[in-house]
C-alpha cells in the first residue's frame, strides 16, 4: 500500500509541481528579457491572488465556474472523447438559466434547482450531436465541438441583442433574473457563492461515479482501451454518448452559475473562456475529479494575481497565461520527467544521480523510461 | 430577380476566393500531417503566430518579404513545439495542439502589449502588405480580368502550391513516406523508415504552410494584427481537408467553398439579416459536412479513427 501511495504522489503532486517551477522559471527568463524584475512581478502575483481577504475572495469567487467547467470536460476526457464544447453549453446553459430565472416566479427552494436542471438540460442537449455523431459515425469531436461553440455564442449573441435584449441597458444584455433565482452569497462583502458548494458536490459526485458505479466504469473503460472495453462487453458508443451528455451537462451547470451567484442577468460575451480554462484545469488534474478542485483553484488564484499583477507591474497578464499552456505540455507529456511516474522510476534516478545506493541500469524504472511500448 | 443579382455576382467570387486562401494554404499544410496520420489542432495557433511574425518583421523591416519570411519561419517554430511535445514527448496529440492554441492566443497578446503597449490590435502605416498582382493580359477582358487578376501575390502562390503539393505527395519519395507511415506505421518500419521523423517532418511542413497562411491574413486580407486574428480558420482548414478527402484538389474545392459561404453571408448580413446568424454559416456548413462525410464513411481509413501516435510508436 505505501508503495502504491508513494506512485500516486510522485504521478499527481511531483509532476505538476515541477511543471509549474519549470514554467514559472520560463516566466521569469521571459520577464528579464522584458527588462522588469521577475521576483517583483511573482510576489505581486502571489498577493494578487492570496495577499487578503478580498483577493482570496476574488481568487474563490473566479475558481467556481472554471472548476465546474473542469469537471465537465473530465467527463468526456474520461471516456476519451475529447470535448471542447464546454464553452458551447457553458453560453446555452447560462442563457437557459436566464429564461428560467427570468420568465418563471416561484420561491427559492423550488426555483434555484430547476433553473440549475434546466441549464444542465441545454447544455447536454448541445453536447449530444457532436457525441451522437463521434461515438457513432467517428466524426472527429474535437473539429466538431470547437466549431460548434462559435456557434452556440453566437447564438446566444443574437438572442441577446434582439428578442431578449434589456432595452434599458447600454449594453447588450438581458434583463435580471429574479432574487429567487440568486444563487445566496455567503462571505461578504464579497461575491462568493453557493457555487462553490456545488463545484465541491459535483466533485464528489463525479469521483463516486466514476470510481463507484458500473457507468463510471464503463466509461473509464471505454477512454483506456476502447477495442478492450467493447470486447469486455461494454457498449462503447452509447458510454460516449453518456459521457457527452453528463460533460455538456455540467458545461451548462458552469454557464448557470456565473448567472445566478455573479451576474443575476445574462450579458453578451460574459465567458473570457471559462469552458477552454476548464480543459486545462481538467488537464492539469489529470480528469481526476477531486484533482480539479485544486487545479481549479489553483487557475482561479493564477488569473486573479495575473491581474493584479498587471495592474501593479508592468507585466502583462498574458504571460502568465502563456505559461498555462507551458505547463500543460510540461504535465502531460509522458516523455518529460519520465522519473516522476512511478517509485521504481524515481528510485532508478535517484540511484543515477548517486543520491541512492546500489548500481543503476537494473531497476524497474526503465520500464518507465520515454522507451516504453505501448 | 434584381436582389438575386445583387447578391450573387463577381464580387461575390472574388470575395470568396480572398477569404478561400488562408484555409486553403493551412489546408495544404495540414494535409501532410493528416496524411502522416496526426490530428493537428495547433495550426490554428501556428496560423496566429505567423500573422504577428508577418506584422512584426514588416513593421520593423518595411520589408514584406523579410516578412513573409518570419512568417514562415515562426510558424516552422510553433512547429517545432508542436512536434517536441506531441510526437517527441508524447502529449496527447489534441493536448499539444490545444496548449500552441492557448500559447499563441496568449504569448502573440503579451508581445503586442510588451513591445508596442498597445492591446486589441497594431495597425500602422509602417506595416508594408503584400503588393498585388495585376496580369498582363487578361487584366483587359471583362469577366476573366477582375476574376483572375489584381489579386495579392499570395493568391496566386497558394494556386501554384497545390500543384506542388500534389506532386510532392504522390511523386515523391518522401511523400510517400508520409503517406506510409499514415497508412501503416509497422510496415513502414519493416522497410526501415522511422515513423516519428516523417511525423516530425509532416508537422515542420504543416507549421510553414500555416505560418505563410496567417501572414495573408494580417499581411495580404488586413495589413494589421488583431488578436486572435485567426478566428477558428485553423479548425476550419482541418475541416476542409476532411471534407476535400485528404487530397489536394479537394482541399482546395473545400477551401472556395467555405470562401464563398463565407463572402455570401457577409453579403446577407448587409443587406439587414441578423449578421449572428450569417456569422454561422461557415461553422454549421463545416459541422454538417464533417458530420455527412462520417456518415457515409467513404473517408479512408487512416481519417476515421484518430489513433495519432500510437501506431507510430514502439
Amino acid at each position: 500500500m505505501p508503495k502504491k501511495i508513494a506512485d500516486f504522489l510522485l504521478r499527481n503532486l511531483l509532476r505538476p509541481l515541477l511543471a509549474i517551477l519549470a514554467a514559472l522559471a520560463i516566466g521569469a527568463f521571459i520577464i528579464l528579457l522584458s527588462q522588469q524584475n521577475p521576483l517583483e512581478a511573482y510576489s505581486k502575483m502571489l498577493f494578487g491572488a492570496f495577499g487578503n481577504f478580498y483577493r482570496l475572495a476574488e481568487t474563490l469567487e473566479r475558481s467556481i465556474p472554471v472548476t465546474i467547467a473542469g469537471l465537465g470536460a473530465a467527463v468526456a476526457f474520461t471516456s476519451g472523447v475529447f470535448n471542447v464544447g464546454i464553452e458551447g453549453s457553458l453560453y446555452l446553459g447560462a442563457f437557459a438559466a436566464f429564461l428560467v430565472g427570468n420568465k418563471l416566479s416561484l420561491p427559492a427552494p423550488i426555483h434555484i434547482p430547476m433553473t440549475l436542471a434546466a441549464s444542465m438540460l441545454v447544455g447536454a442537449a448541445w453536447a449530444f450531436p457532436p457525441g451522437y455523431a463521434r461515438a457513432r459515425y467517428k466524426a472527429d469531436e474535437t473539429v466538431t465541438t470547437i466549431l460548434l461553440n462559435y456557434v452556440a455564442i453566437l447564438f446566444t449573441s443574437y438572442l441577446v441583442a434582439i428578442p431578449f435584449k434589456d432595452l434599458t441597458a447600454g449594453t447588450q444584455q438581458t434583463p435580471p433574473i429574479h432574487p429567487t433565482a440568486y444563487l445566496p452569497r455567503f462571505l461578504p462583502p464579497s461575491r462568493v457563492h453557493a457555487g462553490l458548494f456545488l463545484a465541491i458536490a459535483v466533485a464528489i459526485f463525479l469521483y463516486w461515479l466514476l470510481h463507484r458505479t458500473s457507468l463510471g466504469y464503463d466509461i473509464r473503460m471505454t477512454g483506456l482501451n476502447p477495442s478492450f472495453a467493447e470486447y469486455a462487453g461494454v457498449d462503447v458508443p452509447r458510454t460516449m454518448i453518456r459521457a457527452m451528455l453528463i460533460s455538456g451537462a455540467i458545461g451548462g451547470l458552469a454557464g448557470a452559475v456565473q448567472v445566478m451567484g455573479i451576474l443575476y442577468r445574462f450579458i453578451d460575451g460574459f465567458s473570457p473562456g471559462y469552458g477552454f480554462d476548464g480543459i486545462m484545469v481538467s488537464l492539469l488534474a489529470r480528469n481526476h475529479p477531486l484533482g480539479i478542485l485544486l487545479a481549479g483553484l489553483f487557475y482561479g488564484a493564477l488569473q486573479t494575481g495575473a491581474a493584479y499583477m498587471d495592474r501593479t507591474t508592468a507585466v502583462p497578464k498574458e504571460l502568465l497565461t502563456s505559461l498555462v499552456a507551458v505547463i500543460i505540455f510540461f504535465v502531460t507529456a509522458e516523455g518529460l520527467f519520465a522519473f516522476a511516474q512511478s517509485s521504481e522510476a524515481f528510485r532508478e534516478k535517484l540511484r543515477r544521480w548517486h543520491i541512492l545506493p546500489g548500481k543503476s541500469g537494473k531497476g524497474g524504472g526503465e520500464r518507465w523510461d520515454s522507451s516504453q511500448t505501448s | 430577380m434584381g436582389f438575386l443579382s445583387n447578391i450573387l455576382n463577381l464580387g461575390l467570387v472574388v470575395a470568396g476566393i480572398r477569404i478561400a486562401i488562408p484555409i486553403l494554404l493551412a489546408g495544404l499544410g495540414g494535409l501532410f500531417t493528416l496524411q502522416a496520420n496526426i490530428l493537428n489542432i495547433g495550426m490554428e495557433g501556428m496560423m496566429l503566430f505567423g500573422a504577428w511574425a508577418g506584422v512584426f518583421v514588416s513593421y520593423m523591416t518595411g520589408s514584406v518579404w523579410l516578412a513573409l519570411l518570419a512568417a514562415v519561419g515562426v510558424g516552422l517554430l510553433a512547429a517545432v513545439i508542436f512536434g517536441l511535445f506531441g510526437v517527441r514527448y508524447r502529449c496527447n496529440i489534441i493536448v499539444a495542439g490545444m496548449g500552441l492554441n492557448l500559447f499563441a492566443g496568449a504569448f502573440t497578446m503579451y508581445l503586442l502589449r510588451s513591445i508596442f503597449r498597445t492591446r486589441g490590435s497594431l495597425s500602422d502605416p509602417r506595416i508594408v502588405g503584400v503588393p498585388t498582382l495585376t496580369l498582363p493580359v487578361i487584366d483587359k477582358i471583362p469577366f476573366l480580368g477582375p476574376l483572375l487578376s489584381g489579386h495579392s501575390l499570395l493568391v496566386y502562390v497558394a494556386f501554384v502550391l497545390v500543384a506542388v503539393v500534389h506532386y510532392f505527395l504522390y511523386r515523391t519519395p518522401t511523400g510517400l513516406r508520409i503517406r506510409a507511415v499514415g497508412e501503416h506505421a509497422e510496415a513502414a518500419r519493416s522497410v526501415g523508415v522511422d515513423p516519428a521523423r516523417v511525423q516530425f517532418l509532416a508537422v515542420l511542413i504543416s507549421g510553414a504552410f500555416s505560418g505563410l497562411a496567417g501572414a495573408y491574413l494580417s499581411l495580404a486580407q488586413l495589413r494589421m494584427f488583431v488578436e486572435n486574428m485567426v478566428s477558428g480558420r485553423g479548425f476550419i482548414a482541418l475541416a476542409a481537408i476532411y471534407f476535400g478527402r485528404g487530397t489536394p484538389v479537394g482541399t482546395l474545392v473545400a477551401a472556395l467553398i467555405f470562401g464563398l459561404a463565407e463572402a455570401l453571408s457577409m453579403r446577407l448580413q448587409t443587406l439587414g439579416f441578423p449578421s449572428q446568424f450569417m456569422l454561422m454559416i461557415p461553422y454549421v456548413v463545416t459541422v454538417a459536412v464533417l458530420i455527412v462525410v462520417s456518415r457515409l464513411a467513404a473517408v479512408p481509413r487512416r481519417l476515421k479513427l484518430p489513433s495519432f501516435t500510437e501506431e507510430a510508436r514502439e
